[in-house]
């Protein structure tokens, strides 16, 4: 069981209640992330309409997990 | 070049980091915040971004551009913090040879930029409340 410090941005913010938290994740890919994310918070996504991410680099749902801080972020909205 | 910034834009900055001596044509556009979006009066947007995935995705949007239409350089800011209307939310510079490649490369990045910066907004409204644009 790893712990990751999660940051949900734009509308995922106000759907957790929280900006960031650090949560347990069982699994060791992007996916296994959103998945403890989504279930901790109880919220229906489609995975699909989600990008993952370091503070660095977008990441796939299937990349392995390297890192210990990850971006869920909605789609864009900028302009 | 790209940056997120909280501070007010100034677009001739951006003007120096595309011309250049091939350059025949600038062309740089402003995208400012309007005080009206589907029929409801805005007060006020909130911005906010991922700084260093913002720089890597407006790289890859300008490197289409110049692979695309042929450019002498593209420059982009965009706003994070809170605006009201008439700020200027994000700003695009582009430069190239001539100014079909340079307007057609503007629009390209602008329209791009704003399906997948990594940047969002919240709308605030005159009675109080607020939405987020592109709730998932």
């Amino acid at each position: 069981m790893k712990t990751v410090e999660v940051h949900y941005m734009g509308a995922l913010r106000d759907m957790t209640g929280v900006g960031s938290e650090t949560i347990p994740v069982d699994g060791d890919t992007y996916a296994d992330v959103f998945e403890a994310a989504t279930g901790r918070h109880d919220l229906k996504l489609d995975r699909n309409q989600i990008r993952a991410g370091t503070p660095q680099a977008f990441r796939d749902w299937s990349d392995p997990l390297d890192t210990g801080v990850v971006y869920l972020m909605p789609p864009s909205a900028g302009g | 070049m790209f940056s997120l910034t909280d501070q007010p834009i100034s677009p001739r900055d951006l003007r120096g980091a595309v011309a250049g001596d091939g350059t025949g044509a600038v062309v740089l556009f402003e995208g400012v915040v309007r005080n009206i979006n589907d029929g409801r009066t805005v007060v006020r947007l909130d911005y906010e971004g991922v700084p260093e995935l913002a720089v890597h995705a407006f790289r890859d949007i300008a490197n289409e551009a110049g692979e695309q239409f042929g450019i002498t350089g593209a420059a982009g800011i965009h706003r994070t913090g809170n605006l009201v209307p008439g700020d200027i939310a994000v700003c695009i510079a582009v430069g190239a040879s001539h100014r079909g490649a340079a307007f057609d490369a503007c629009r390209y990045i602008i329209d791009q930029t704003k399906h997948r910066l990594p940047v969002w907004k919240k709308e605030w409204y005159e009675d109080g409340t607020s939405a987020w644009i592109h709730h998932p």
